[in-house]
């Protein structure tokens, strides 16, 4: 544990010091959620999703990328000759961005305050929703960062971040006139789950256990056979 | 005899490409062992499937008693690498850097101490911003943080200063005194040939020849090149030191000789005889060098041969 903490905490500084990291993951999601409260959406219907797209951009975008451009420049390779081994780096991964979005969602819950946003009080649940969500989209993003190359994998992970964001946003607004039975397709896919559970803790629509045990699952198994299938090298 | 590496014939291909082709190898425990060859020979390869960072198509290879590609998490710890070509992340700073890696092995060096050995103390910038030899030295030093018992160092002096160069080679040197088997790569003759005790020269995915350093560089007798001033005659040559001499000039004359005591002496003689003068005495002993042009290009040819 103290390998995995170790690295995940020097990521979190190295993040920190890069500025596009901190416009990705930090500026972006104030302005998609400043934006929204200030239309017709309003600011209840635009937390859940911004927490969406700030959660998306860390978890699989800023992680995706990274950690591809690391494996180009043999940092991974050379991780890997140590004692931590393929699964710790995944998962000091995976520690690191779930600091960073912790910091990241509490800044958007005091803009979203600031913006006249009441929550109810099972909006606590939300963090640890988005933790559990993160581990599914870290597990795409690593998945996909260690089998390609960099460049291939930078087209993927923001292609990937346009599908899963259109899955959550087309799925789940209140001028959806898609079919239950596509939503809830929508619903198994993380994206869509998660923006259904969250507009659930905000009290928009109701709970769906369809969409918080495809989760579960993908949270699970994910991670996991990212760190089966990561290569360290190109 | 304690092998720390034993690798038999191991076999690996990229895409057609033989990388490796019956590659065998052992390096006994605490010693300093080189592993020369040309660019594209199969070394960096070779060290990767040591490292259990690639698997080998054919062939068994084992490290510190274990086969690294299944069960390198076991001997992970007792190990240090440094790779050729960056590997370290470049927003940390050195400190940082050192500290990391220290925290993923049960023991470490100090890493203050560590710092000024490789003359890094003091440096606060990040890792993107280091010199070619200051990468190089802090790549070193994330290398042997975590008191390895067995170092592999891919080139490991490459765009250091000959300041550089020299503290290097006596943290290798220090490495094996602590017990420590260091596998070195290197293009630098010199460096080899100082450093290490054993040496195998790797050509196109194979070992091509493999022994003590000294062995490789001493032939059975060791040749001397003498020049006289005056011409000298081939009779009172031979008259003197029998015919293990050829005669270049009528001035030089090269003579293989078991002892260069009694050949000094023989010189000498002469010298006396015929009232001349020595003006060089050249020993033409092997270095590292010739033995690592003569066994490649020996490899070259064989292959162009078989080709034929």
């Amino acid at each position: 544990m103290r390998k995995i903490f170790a690295l995940a905490i020097s990521d979190v500084k190295i993040t920190a010091r890069r500025g596009e990291a901190l416009i990705l993951n930090l500026v972006v999601p104030i302005i998609v959620l400043i934006a929204l409260a200030n239309t017709s959406t309003g600011v209840i219907r635009a937390m859940p999703f911004s927490y969406l797209q700030a959660v998306l951009a860390t978890s699989m975008v800023s992680l995706g990328i990274t950690t591809g451009f690391d494996r180009r420049f043999r940092v991974l390779v050379r991780l890997g000759t140590t004692p931590l081994g393929r699964r710790g780096l995944v998962f000091s991964k995976i520690v690191s961005l779930l600091i960073l979005q912790s910091f990241q969602l509490i800044i958007l819950s005091i803009v979203g305050l600031a913006l006249g946003w009441e929550p109810e009080l099972k909006w606590i649940l939300a963090i640890p929703l988005c933790w559990l969500a993160s581990c599914s989209f870290a597990g795409i993003a690593l998945l996909i960062a260690g089998r390609v190359k960099a460049e291939a994998n930078l087209g993927l992970q923001n292609l990937l971040y346009l599908v899963m964001i259109g899955i959550a946003g087309i799925g789940f607004t209140e001028t959806s006139s898609l079919p239950d039975s596509v939503r809830d397709i929508f619903r198994i896919i993380p994206s869509g789950g998660l923006h259904s559970l969250l507009r659930y803790l905000a009290g928009i629509e109701a709970f769906s256990p369809l969409a918080f045990f495809s989760l579960l699952f993908f949270s699970a198994t994910l991670p996991l056979i990212a760190a089966r299938k990561f290569s360290f090298d190109e | 005899m304690n092998f720390v590496i034993e690798a038999d014939d191991l076999t690996k291909s990229y895409s057609g490409n033989v990388a490796l082709d019956h590659f065998s190898l052992k390096v006994t425990e605490g010693m300093i062992f080189g592993l020369l060859g040309p660019n594209g020979a199969g070394k960096t390869t070779a060290i990767e499937i040591m490292l259990g960072l690639r698997s080998s198509d054919s062939g068994s290879v084992k490290v510190l008693g274990e086969n690294p590609e299944k069960k390198y998490h076991l001997i992970a710890p007792k190990i240090g690498a440094m790779l050729q070509e960056g590997g370290i992340n470049p927003g940390l700073k050195p400190r940082e850097a050192v500290k990391l890696y220290s925290s993923f092995y049960p023991q470490s060096h100090d890493i203050d101490e560590l710092l000024e050995l490789v003359d890094l103390t003091g440096v606060n910038t990040n890792v993107r911003r280091l010199s070619g030899g200051q990468a190089q030295s802090l790549s070193l030093a994330l290398a042997v943080v975590g008191k390895p018992k067995l170092v592999f160092l891919d080139e490991p002096t490459v765009g250091m200063d000959p300041r550089a160069r020299r503290r290097t080679w006596e943290l290798i040197k220090t490495l094996r005194e602590s017990g420590s088997t260091v596998v070195l790569t290197t293009h630098l003759m010199d460096e080899a040939e100082m450093l290490c005790d054993e040496i195998a020269i790797v050509s196109k995915g194979k070992v091509i020849v493999q022994g003590d350093t000294k062995s490789l560089t001493t032939s059975d007798g060791e040749e001397i090149e003498v020049e006289f001033q005056n011409p000298v005659d081939s009779e009172i040559i031979e008259s003197v030191i029998g015919n293990s001499f050829r005669q270049i000039t009528p001035n030089i004359i090269l003579i293989e000789t078991k002892s260069s005591t009694l050949l000094l002496k023989q010189i000498a003689d002469i010298a006396h005889e015929t009232q001349n003068m020595v003006i060089k005495y050249d020993s033409l002993s092997k270095k590292l060098e010739d033995v690592f042009i003569e066994m490649t290009s020996e490899s070259f040819e064989t292959e162009i041969g078989d080709e034929q």
